[in-house]
């Protein structure tokens, strides 16, 4: 039984209820923890990714699918050794002060521990503070959301807090969000600016493998 | 020369004015210079009606929207603020509450009552102006009861309670685009999580599209206009939306003006849709190259409004709309 294409294939296709079982049958016939993760679970969120980039997928089904690779998560963690999997990066993500949207900053966060990043996920209406703390607390990337022209002022305090610290040159600031702009990114002095969820994976793919 | 009401109700039939309406999703932009705060514009009913004076002078509009309206983001968030409340009104006791709710009628709303008030006096203050008020749609409306995240989920493991809890705020935005129209406003919905940046096209046919239909059907149906705006990109649904007659299409930046026109020329009226950033990030020089470019592939048609995609944010430089505003009014000639 290819347990890892069965897995695979219901994480793609969004089969949330199943992929508990699946898992389950695959552990008890034999298959490495770990290799479910980097044989099944991350490869399909990649495929998730490129049918979003396609235009094949919308929010809805990339949700469907990383609520679905959540679940798989949960079902495999009693088997995974800590560090044995994902790429050893903590990120701390939250949307900013004013702000109470979370579904995209969710969504970046699903995204971003599909594909193996130890993901902190602050919350929303954050104020400044939250997000020096959280380098503080390890984090080697923020990301900072914002879905309102109104709560973007607040993201540049938030920049402008870590842009101020001590911690500064030890974090990669990303950011995004509908009324965000590549421009306005490189005026709050952040480092990267991603349209979505996808273009943010590709994004710290690229800087940290 | 033509009132703006007068050529924004000659766009809606179809027929020839004197030049292209300008159509301008503002806020408190001249509060400031009215002598007010942005605040006291958000909350009160003279603070409003002045700003709203000092607008029209500065940018000869065409049309208006109405102010304290509690359901745009900002005013939400200012009156919650002013009554103590909790910045969202998301219920996680949805699933048990819903069947007991029955729609609850405009004037029985004490913020939506109040901005009624306001309609009525703006009726009575700008009677040469077309006058709207953005009234948020059924979607937006049920994402924001139930959570996005958590109705994301209904569409694919309860999709009965998500057909009911579009039923009850569909029924709830009708009741309050009826209570705007009797008083002589245009209701201009909202739905801004109806578009392809938030569901897919699939979603918005399943759980969307019938119930948009029916809030156009029940204002028309009483000899009203319909706008609908969504926000974001929406091209791969235009058809759809073309399909439930609605008046008035305004589509925002991530959309295609051009496509829109090839698909829909004639059947709507098309409003559209200059990047609001434009206005905070831009050059006088940006905005008058892209309002002729949106005038280019309007071609004149008597069925298109030009404007920002979206609402104008608050940090936009006045003179940049100042200056949008006169190159519209100058090269919109029909």
């Amino acid at each position: 039984m290819d347990w890892i294409a069965k897995i695979n294939d219901a994480v793609v296709n969004g089969r949330k209820k199943e992929v508990g079982q699946l898992v389950a049958d695959a552990i008890a016939g034999g298959v490495p923890a770990p290799d479910v993760v980097n044989q099944a679970v991350t490869p399909a969120m990649n495929t998730v990714s490129e049918l979003w980039k396609k235009g094949d997928y919308f929010v809805p089904e990339v949700m469907r699918s990383a609520a679905t690779m959540q679940a798989a998560m949960d079902a495999l963690k009693p088997y995974l050794v800590s560090g044995e999997h994902g790429k050893g990066v903590k990120i701390a993500i939250g949307t900013v002060k004013g702000d109470i949207h979370d579904i995209g900053k969710n969504l970046v966060a699903i995204m971003l521990e599909g594909v193996g990043y130890e993901i902190e996920n602050l919350g929303v209406d954050l104020p400044p503070e939250r997000f020096v703390d959280a380098v503080r607390n390890g984090a080697r990337v923020i990301g900072m959301s914002s879905l309102l022209t109104t709560s973007m002022p607040e993201m540049q305090k938030a920049a402008a807090a870590l842009n101020e610290s001590d911690l500064r040159g030890q974090v990669t600031l990303i950011v995004g969000g509908a009324p965000i702009t590549p421009d306005f990114a490189r005026t709050i002095g952040a480092d990267h600016y991603a349209n979505d969820a996808s273009e943010a994976v590709d994004i710290l793919n690229g800087i940290f493998g | 020369m033509p009132t703006g009401k007068e050529r924004m109700e000659a766009a809606f039939r179809g027929e020839k004015s004197d030049r292209t309406p300008v159509f301008l999703l503002l806020g408190g932009h001249y509060a400031e210079k009215a002598g007010y705060s942005l605040e006291q514009f958000l909350t009160q009913p003279d603070a409003a009606i002045e700003v709203s004076k000092i607008t029209v002078d500065e940018l000869e509009s065409d049309a208006l929207f109405v102010p304290l309206n509690p359901l745009m983001p900002d005013a939400q968030e200012a009156f919650r603020k002013l009554m103590g409340k909790p910045p969202s009104i998301k219920r996680a006791d949805i699933k048990e509450k819903l069947p007991k709710w029955g729609v609850r009628l405009p004037r029985e709303d004490p913020l939506f009552s109040a901005h009624l008030d306001m309609c009525e006096r703006m009726v009575k203050e700008f009677p040469d102006y077309h006058l709207n008020t953005m009234i948020g749609g059924p979607w937006s409306f049920a994402l924001e009861l139930r959570g996005a995240n958590e109705a994301m989920e209904d569409i694919y493991d309860d999709k009965q309670f998500l057909f009911d809890l579009m039923e009850f705020t569909t029924n709830t935005v009708i009741a309050r685009c009826l209570a705007a129209q009797e008083i002589g406003i245009t209701a201009f919905v909202g739905d801004p999580s109806a578009g392809m940046s938030m569901i897919s096209p699939k979603v918005y046919r399943e759980h969307v599209k019938p119930f948009h239909k029916k809030l156009v059907d029940a204002v028309q149906a009483e000899g009203g206009h319909l706008g609908l705006h969504i926000c974001g990109y929406m091209d791969p649904i235009y058809e759809d939306v073309l399909e439930l007659g609605v008046d008035g299409l305004s589509i925002d930046a991530p959309s295609s003006l051009e496509k829109l026109f090839e698909v829909g020329r004639g059947k709507t009226v098309i409003i559209g849709n200059v990047d609001p950033m434009l206005f905070v990030e831009g050059s006088r020089e940006d905005l008058e190259n892209m309002a002729q470019k949106c005038l280019d592939l309007a071609a004149k048609d008597l069925k298109y409004v030009i404007g920002p995609g979206c609402q104008i944010p608050l940090q936009a430089k006045l003179d940049n709309i100042k200056a949008f505003v006169d190159y519209c009014h100058t090269h919109g000639t029909l």
